[in-house]
């Protein structure tokens, strides 16, 4: 076997396990620090793919700076009760289960028929090739322009939506008083 | 890792003669900021056990070894135990994509019955096209070893100082990596190498058509003062040292996220603050200070020096190799110098100052800068194009 397929392997391994403990986990800081080996492990991902930069900036962007802020909050929530998943009554928990299965479905479906494009488009390209951060850039201010703006927007609107939460009174808990 | 046996066994070594030289260099620096800070303030500083003190170091080494192994009753044991290699993986990963000395290169030679064929060993542990990123993403996660140790000690003290610590390191962060921006932009690549390269000689540029020499080293710092000063002062909060050493305030905090470590596991805390010391001081040299590079002269004159001296190529490679390697260090070694004066001579912020200085002034004076920098370079080849 090619050593780049076993370390897409050994990656796609640690990322699922590690994904299934931070929903799995009792206690948030664990569910944060397994957060954080998921992000290794895509990052890894992207090395293994011959984009350094894509994976250098996967950890500086959430490795670094996102799930130090999950974990900083994690610490400053008050954690004596904990948790476990699905232990509460039959119902609801039938939900939970159903809801990530139907994601999966529609994760894996979505998978196949992307599949399918890389296949006919992809695959003359992709022969282990490094993508250089130049022909990045220039894709992402050409060709993908619409996307990138369409995202900062995002982004925009997410910072104003949480500014107004947290400057009306009582945020989104009314609190007993 | 190599082509045959030889490169990969001398890549191997290489990999951990860097980290041993990272983790040997502590011990000294360790040395250098008790008998500095001594000289500061006009103290003796250790200067009883061998020369200089310098047996010191072995001393110290010997009580954090023996001291008696313990964790707090009411610690998470797992994350208190991690806390300290988390502190120290990213210091060593990021100083291992230094570029520390030009390449050498090994003329094929003969050897046990068999000819070895020509190879270039890269003077760092590995050599990776987007070092710069690599290295910023690297030592951005030294943030984990101090959160870690906080939270795993289940101590009030530890908990404000890791606390303290991650909204510090997160927002100087952002100066860092704006500031570092102005270069890269100046140099045209996220390659250190490439940067190194484009510092070499006299500082000369084409502004309107026509070619500027100045009686100046080619160097960073010259052509981005504004970010060179960013720079130092968001690596001072980066590494929680004096005056931004709030993680530790030992006035308020009694020490900070490392509280309740003693022995060898405080010892990693140490070896990584010095490890990201060694990495800040490394990447201002290549930024602004040319690198490895001998400030006017070029690499390609050096390597001819030599080459004359030394009749054999490989003998003259290695020799130039050293030589920038020793250039290096000196340069590192000022910068290292300039941390521990700082820190015996000037007084720890206010915690709001500190936000202040971060996300008020750093941040929109490297905005600043980046908008300047590309302005001036845009303007400067648009016309220069017209001519």
């Amino acid at each position: 076997m090619e050593s780049s397929v076993l370390l897409f392997y050994v990656l796609a391994a640690l990322i699922l396990i590690s994904a299934v403990g931070v929903i799995s986990a009792a206690n948030a800081i664990y569910s944060a620090l397994c957060l954080v080996t998921t992000m290794f492990g895509v990052a890894g991902v992207f090395l293994n793919l011959g984009a350094p930069f894509i994976g250098a900036v996967q950890v500086i962007v959430y490795a670094g700076a996102v799930v130090v802020l999950f974990v900083m909050i994690v610490m400053l929530l008050d954690l004596k009760k904990k948790e476990r998943p699905l232990q509460s009554r039959s119902v609801s928990s039938g939900i939970k289960v159903a809801i990530p299965a139907l994601l999966v479905g529609i994760v894996v479906a979505a998978a196949q028929m992307s599949i399918d494009f890389a296949t006919q488009e992809g695959a003359a390209q992709s022969g282990g090739f490094l993508v250089s951060t130049k022909e990045l850039a220039q894709l992402l201010l050409s060709k993908y322009l619409f996307a990138f703006e369409a995202i900062s927007l995002l982004i925009l609107v997410v910072i104003v939506g949480a500014i107004s939460l947290a400057r009306s009174p009582g945020g989104t808990h009314v609190g007993p008083q | 890792m190599g082509q045959d046996g030889f490169e990969t066994t001398i890549n191997l070594i290489k990999l951990l003669l860097i980290f041993l030289a990272m983790i040997q260099a502590v011990p000294v620096l360790v040395w250098v900021e008790r008998r500095g800070s001594a000289f500061i303030q006009d103290r003796f500083g250790p200067n009883r056990v061998g020369p200089l003190g310098l047996m010191q170091l072995l001393a110290d080494a010997v009580k954090f070894i023996f001291k008696e192994e313990f964790s707090p009753n009411k610690s998470v044991r797992a994350i208190y135990y991690m806390a300290p290699v988390a502190a120290l993986v990213p210091a060593a990963l990021a100083l291992g994509a230094l570029p520390l000395s030009t390449p050498i290169h090994v003329a094929p030679f003969e050897w046990l019955g068999r000819s070895w064929g020509p190879y270039t060993f890269e003077m760092q542990s590995f050599d990776i096209p987007v070092g710069i990123v690599y290295v910023l993403a690297a030592s951005s996660l030294g943030v984990y070893g101090l959160l870690l140790a906080g939270w795993g000690s289940s101590n009030k003290y530890s908990l404000m100082g890791a606390l303290r610590a991650s909204a510090q390191m997160m927002s100087y962060e952002l100066s860092l990596g704006l500031s570092v921006v102005g270069t890269i932009l100046v140099f045209g690549s996220l390659d250190f190498h490439t940067i190194i390269k484009a510092q070499e000689g006299f500082m000369h540029f084409h502004l309107f058509g026509s070619e500027i020499q100045i009686f100046l080293p080619n160097w960073g710092i010259f052509y981005q003062p504004l970010a060179a000063i960013i720079f130092v002062v968001a690596v001072f909060a980066e590494s929680n040292r004096l005056p931004f050493d709030l993680p530790e305030a030992e006035g308020e905090l009694v020490a900070g996220f490392h509280t309740e470590y003693g022995g060898f596991k405080l010892l990693l805390f140490f070896m990584g603050e010095y490890g990201h010391m060694i990495v800040a001081s490394g990447l201002f040299s290549i930024f602004y200070l040319g690198g490895y590079g001998l400030p006017w002269v070029d690499t390609i004159t050096v390597t001819e020096f030599f080459s004359g001296i030394f009749s054999h190529s490989t003998t003259a490679s290695i020799v130039t190799s050293i030589f920038y390697l020793v250039l290096f260090l000196i340069k590192i070694a000022l910068f290292i110098w300039l941390f521990m004066w700082v820190r015996w001579s000037l007084p720890r912020f206010k915690y709001d100052r500190l936000m202040d200085l971060g996300w008020k002034t750093l941040m929109p004076l490297a905005l600043f800068n980046i908008i300047l920098t590309a302005s001036i370079m845009f303007l400067a080849h648009f016309i220069h194009w017209g001519v």
